[in-house]
């Protein structure tokens, strides 16, 4: 009968066994969530995100935002009433990283946007304690002076692109003026609603004339959770 | 074949599954086998001669 | 540097063989690094508890500092004395030198320092891939890419030359571990970078399959980095110092192939009721309750390692952490295979009862099987006869001890009481607190676990000056 003295004394052997042993768990679990395709549910609005929110995006991430604030309500009736729809595998699917998160030291953010206006968020960002005072948020004063340096947002779109988010040349090509035109009420922002639906526009910071880093967070909280139209889903698009 | 489909069968199967591979391990571990070999594998840090023993 | 030969204290003459050098300084930079994560540790807790530590600078807001903390734990703290003691364990169990001699040994342990740096650096710089226990960018990953191979393959070299017919178990869990690791660490970081020339890069994986490749890392990290390695050490230290062999040799074999086959299925149980598909769910909640099976396994290998040895615990300070610590382990493998099942994870998830289960893993076993090597390995690498005092290791482990039990307790009461007031309705079929009021109900426990850590890093300090004196080779006054 087969003994493990065999494997005890075969450096080979326990070496390859060991990584077969632990490759199992890995493939069974992980590969299958490419090839069923279910796994994602079908709606309709889940969009790239436009070259300030993904430049707010990478702020959300530089600045650690995800050790405290989640982006995934659960399906409980609790969540359901405090945050909105559960959130759906869609609604992440063009988030390198995904930001979901494995804390709620503060609230869940995955439906925060256009819960509250651009300046409550700028004022928050400032002082978290000025408008909720048993906040332990720390302060991100300096976004507000911080201009925001995105000469290079085209290469961002391209690498985005390269690992799997649908951006046409034509966002690419506009993507520093979109930025512009996004977090300037009054700039013509037709051509930048097509490329990008239901995008927010407006001076975040509450000056169009310059471009802070607060702009950027600002345009990236205010879209999130709001790109799917939960009125039109039928029970049958959510099934996994 | 539709994994969704045959998914119920495989939930209720788990449980069969677990206890036999639990019953096996059982027994492979308490059957008598190659004592010495055990003993001496299991003496190696013992026998490397220093520390304060 | 040659192999030194150590002219201080009874050696035998096998003592040229071993390469010792870069295992005592390992050993100096893990006391470091522990202290290092204590004490960032200890400032972002206060931070939570009160909030004006942050000074509103970008590098001191908890969000750059959580990282610092945990990659300081883990990867500093934890990987450095897994690199040391695995090269002292395998080099002493296989009765052979390291394999590639002096360079490659000082180019693994320096190598890893290089990425601790750099990876903790760029943390404070806002230089994060924002996945957790993986927040090095690229070109880090990249070279610890580089060091980690060199440590494979350095390990296996030294097993396939060893004098020592039997490879020992604890040379399977260091293998699993160093092993695993490495292919944890290259899937999980797969990713674009925007330019060569800078830092920033975009993960391959998005949305739940990134969940899940994330959670499938992040796991197996705690399960052979944090696990399994300890694991080795565990398999080497209790017997040595209970000197008895370990309880049953058997049980370690089915110990070894079951926890290595189990722990990678159980990566879902951190994505319960989220987007993740249901089945994935249900696998991931089934295999961490069979996890439960060997990580008990293993705590009574080495409990019951102590069979006719138990009187050691009273003199020993080696063996007092190291047996803690196991005890410690049992207790946090039972209570995750609990927090695992879903319907109890609904409550726990994102609460502080998912830090309290981490740090009773954390403090509780990792930090307590390294001070319990850290005792036996600096009398014996550094040729004294005994500690320095032990009634300071004492104080050590009755400091730390009180300290993980505040530091645990606080976190279950404030971790259960927020996933309750989260789901409370009042009688008018309300929700009836707002989030902030959970926040502010937080604060009592905070501060509480802040006292628990504080009490952690003195303790550390205490072991710290023990050890230096020890290295140092003063004897202990006399009334000790």
């Amino acid at each position: 009968m087969f003994s493990h003295a065999k494997i005890e004394t075969n450096t080979a052997l326990l070496l390859v066994l060991a990584l077969l042993t632990v490759a199992i768990g890995g493939i069974v679990e992980i590969i299958p969530l490419y090839t069923i395709e279910t796994t994602i549910e079908r709606v309709q609005g889940v969009r790239p995100y436009s070259p300030l929110e993904l430049v707010g995006r990478n702020i959300y991430i530089r600045e650690g935002c995800y050790l405290c604030h989640s982006q995934q309500i659960h399906p409980f009736r609790d969540e359901v009433e405090r945050y909105g729809h559960y959130s759906l595998a869609a609604e992440s699917m063009y988030d390198h990283p995904f930001q979901w998160g494995s804390k709620r030291t503060g609230p869940d953010l995955a439906r925060v946007g256009g819960k509250y206006s651009n300046e409550w968020h700028v004022a928050h960002m400032v002082q978290p304690r000025s408008v909720v005072p048993e906040s332990i948020m720390p302060g991100y004063p300096f976004l507000l002076d911080r201009t925001v340096n995105a000469s290079d947002i085209a290469q961002h779109l391209r690498a985005v692109r390269k690992v799997g988010v649908p951006y046409t040349d034509e966002m690419i090509e506009n993507a520093r003026a979109d930025i512009d035109v996004q977090q300037n009420p009054d700039a013509d922002t037709t051509d930048f609603a097509k490329r990008y639906p239901k995008a927010v526009v407006g001076a975040f910071d509450g000056n169009p004339a310059r471009l802070t880093e607060m702009d950027a967070l600002v345009a990236y909280l205010q879209v999130l959770g709001t790109m799917v139209d939960f009125s039109a889903v039928t029970p049958q698009q959510l099934k996994q | 074949m539709d994994l969704v489909a045959v998914y119920p069968a495989l939930k209720s199967l788990w449980t069969v599954w677990l206890v036999l591979v639990f019953a096996l391990l059982v027994f492979r571990a308490l059957r008598p086998s190659r004592r010495a070999a055990l003993e001496i594998a299991a003496s190696i840090p013992l026998r490397d001669g220093e520390g304060r023993e | 540097m040659t192999a030194t030969t150590m002219a201080v204290g009874a050696r035998s003459e096998s003592r040229e063989l071993y390469l010792e050098d870069v295992v005592r300084v390992s050993m100096v930079l893990t006391v470091f690094w522990g202290i290092a994560a204590f004490a960032v540790g200890l400032l972002i807790a206060l931070q939570l508890a009160f909030p004006v530590l942050n000074f509103d600078l970008e590098w001191t807001t908890f969000g750059r500092l959580r990282p610092l903390h945990t990659s300081a734990a883990i990867f500093a703290f934890g990987g450095t004395a897994l690199i040391g003691s695995s090269f002292h364990v395998v080099q002493r169990t296989c009765r052979a030198q390291l394999f590639g001699g002096e360079p490659v040994a000082w180019f693994i342990l320096m190598g890893y320092q290089l990425f601790i740096v750099v990876a903790a650096t760029g943390y404070l710089l806002g230089i994060t891939q924002s996945r957790e226990y993986a927040e090095p960018e690229w070109y880090a990953d990249l070279w610890l890419t580089l060091v980690w191979v060199v440590y494979l393959v350095a390990f296996v070299g030294t097993l396939v030359k060893r004098e020592e017919p039997h490879i020992y178990v604890a040379n399977w869990f260091f293998l699993a571990f160093i092993l695993t690791v490495a292919l944890l660490h290259v899937v999980n970081n797969l990713a674009m970078p925007v330019s060569v020339f800078g830092t920033k890069s975009y993960s391959a994986f998005a949305g739940v399959q990134d969940a899940l490749t994330q959670w499938w890392y992040a796991h197996n990290a705690v399960g052979f980095f944090l696990t399994a390695g300890f694991l080795g050490m565990m398999y080497y230290f209790i017997p040595k110092a209970a000197g008895r062999p370990v309880y049953s040799y058997r049980l370690s074999i089915v110990h070894f192939w079951s926890l290595i086959f189990l722990y990678i299925w159980a990566g879902p149980h951190h994505l319960h009721y989220t987007a993740l598909p249901e089945w994935a769910q249900m696998l991931g909640m089934a295999f961490s309750i069979m996890l439960w099976m060997p990580s008990w396994g293993g705590m009574i290998n080495g409990l019951m390692t102590l069979s006719g040895a138990w009187d050691k615990l009273r003199t020993d300070a080696s063996l007092r952490f190291s047996v803690t610590a196991v005890a410690f382990y049992g207790m946090s493998t039972f209570e995750g295979p609990v927090m695992s099942i879903r319907p109890v994870n609904a409550l726990s998830h994102y609460t502080d009862w998912t830090i309290g289960h981490v740090h009773s893993g954390a403090l509780g076993w990792v930090a307590f099987i390294v001070f319990g090597m850290l005792y036996h390995i600096v009398p014996v690498l550094w040729g004294r006869k005994d500690l320095y005092s032990r009634r300071l290791a004492e104080v050590h482990f009755w400091i730390s001890t009180i300290g993980i039990v505040l530091y645990i307790t606080a976190m279950w009461v404030s971790g259960i009481m927020q996933g309750l007031m989260w789901r409370a309705y009042d009688e008018l079929g309300f929700l009836q607190y707002s989030f902030v009021e959970t926040v502010q109900a937080m604060h009592p426990f905070y501060v509480i676990r802040a006292m628990g850590g504080a009490l952690f890093l003195i303790g550390a300090l205490v072991m710290a000056y023990n050890l230096w004196r020890t290295a140092r080779g003063d004897a202990a006054p006399a009334r000790v």
